[in-house]
């Protein structure tokens, strides 16, 4: 596996070309250009086909070296870089004789062109909570029974959420977007938000924003900026309306569900998620108002919770037949 | 250059020549004889891929220098492996990657490690703190008590330097 694969190898760059995107590169990665840098540097990509590959093959760089750390933190990644740079033999033997292994030493160079690329999608099953360092720049917490593909190259990362719910956080690396069957949601640098696929009505993509900003892009409408603290739901047409985000919004991220007033139908249906089998709720009590915090890891414990404070009843069928019932 | 017939046609006749020297000469480096058989194998592979036919007047001076390269690379290798394998060591059996994982992370830093090769430590902390943590350079310079300038100059650097290990290798 090559992080570093070539682009378009072939192809001479006048050197002075290449020198002048690595002031470009250096400049809008210092996080101190503004805008009109970033306008400037774009107009200079445009100007010529050299101009375009040079740049390419730099940010190209980085993107490489973060591939390369894969699912390590960026400060284990580069604690090992740093290792392997001062390396002596005596250090070396030192360290394997304290651990009584040679692992993995010493693959021919055939051996190592074998090996398979690194596995690009990730699923979680019901009830599970996963957390995901895409690159040093990117992380993501994939809710319960959520879905994804890593698509995309250098310049343009794409995170294809094709099932569930994610937490994003970005930092300051190449563009990234989430893709879904709605559009696409481009994050400003440094932002945290969710991207959830809503089911039922109205059904559609709904983006959370935490911090910073994020731009929607519904695939056929016209795009939104959307703040944080602010949330909305859109679909392949439009974007709908922009509302405030609840205090309570990312409470699943760190696996409990935070109700206030929230119709009991509604609880159970989150509840049903993180849950295999059966679950429901008799709408003879799905409008009773709920407030309090359940645990979505025990999503049964937390039915039980709810026996204590309205007049409903949990009927079990095998345990994996479920419904909530009036008392 | 020579064509490759003949390309093969030298190096076949170095390898009869000089491969036992060059064995030897690893063992003394690397204390283990079937390491240098390997690292033996590699270095005549390597100048088989420079498709460049060597000046046979010092074969072994130039065997050496190919061999003592590969050497280094190789403990470099084994000091990105130990200090992986020491991170690991801290984590709980669950959380341990499985052994394909580890092998593919460690190709990959490895990689990156050797573009990496020749840039002074500074230099090196820097290009990684931009490139993997996304500090700005305000950031470098405050962390690493430097000067926004002395990073700069740093990066660019480190810019020139990987460009020409990709791209004018």
């Amino acid at each position: 596996m090559n992080p570093f694969p070539p682009l378009d190898p072939r192809q001479h760059l006048d050197p002075q070309v290449v020198e002048q995107a690595m002031l470009w590169i250096v400049a809008l990665q210092s996080g101190t250009s503004d805008a009109s840098e970033h306008a400037a540097c774009l107009a200079w990509r445009r100007l010529d086909a050299q101009h375009e590959l040079a740049w390419q093959r730099l940010a190209g760089l980085g993107h490489g070296l973060r591939e390369s750390a894969g699912p390590l933190p960026a400060a284990g990644a580069r604690r090992l870089l740093q290792a392997r740079g001062v390396s002596s033999r005596r250090n070396v033997l030192k360290g394997l004789a304290g651990l009584g292994v040679v692992a993995m030493g010493g693959l021919s160079v055939r051996e190592r062109l074998l090996l398979p690329e690194l596995f690009s999608d990730y699923r979680t099953a019901t009830g599970e909570r996963r957390d995901l360092q895409l690159a040093a720049d990117v992380r993501l917490q994939l809710d319960t029974h959520t879905a994804l593909d890593i698509r995309g190259d250098a310049a343009q990362r794409e995170v294809l959420l094709s099932l569930g719910r994610l937490l994003l956080e970005v930092g300051a690396g190449p563009p990234l977007r989430v893709r879904t069957d709605d559009g696409w949601v481009h994050p400003a640098p440094w932002s945290k938000l969710m991207i959830g696929l809503a089911e039922g009505t109205p059904s559609g993509t709904r983006v959370q924003v935490l911090q910073g900003s994020a731009t929607i892009s519904p695939r056929h409408g016209p795009s939104v900026p959307l703040a944080a603290a602010r949330q909305l739901l859109f679909d392949p047409r439009a974007a709908g309306r922009i509302e405030a985000l609840p205090a309570s919004a990312s409470a699943w991220t760190r696996g409990l569900l935070i109700a206030e007033r929230m119709p009991l139908g509604q609880v159970v249906a989150e509840l049903n998620r993180y849950r295999s089998g059966v679950l429901r709720c008799d709408p003879a009590v799905a409008a009773l108002p709920v407030s309090g915090s359940f645990s979505l890891d025990r999503p049964d414990a937390s039915l039980d919770l709810l026996t204590r404070t309205l007049p409903v009843r949990i009927q079990r069928v095998l345990g994996y037949w479920v419904s909530v019932v009036p008392a | 250059m020579l064509s490759t017939p003949s390309l093969h046609r030298v190096v076949g006749e170095l390898y009869a020549q000089h491969h036992g020297w060059v064995v030897q000469l690893l063992r003394r480096k690397l204390g283990n004889q079937d390491q240098a058989l390997d690292l033996a194998q590699d270095t005549f592979v390597r100048i088989l891929r420079s498709e460049q036919v060597p000046l046979l007047r010092e074969p072994r001076a130039y065997l050496n220098t190919v061999a003592s390269r590969l050497c280094g690379q190789y403990f470099r290798r084994q000091a990105l492996e130990r200090a992986y394998l020491e991170s690991l060591a801290a984590l709980e059996p669950q959380f341990l990657p499985s052994p394909e994982t580890r092998l593919l992370v460690l190709e990959a830093l490895d990689a990156v490690g050797q573009v990496l090769d020749g840039l002074g430590a500074r230099v090196r902390e820097v290009f990684l703190l931009s490139q993997l943590d996304g500090l700005t350079y305000p950031q470098i310079a405050e962390r690493l008590d430097l000067s926004v300038n002395v990073v700069q100059k740093a990066m660019l650097k480190a810019f020139r330097h990987c460009y020409a290990a990709v791209y004018e290798a």
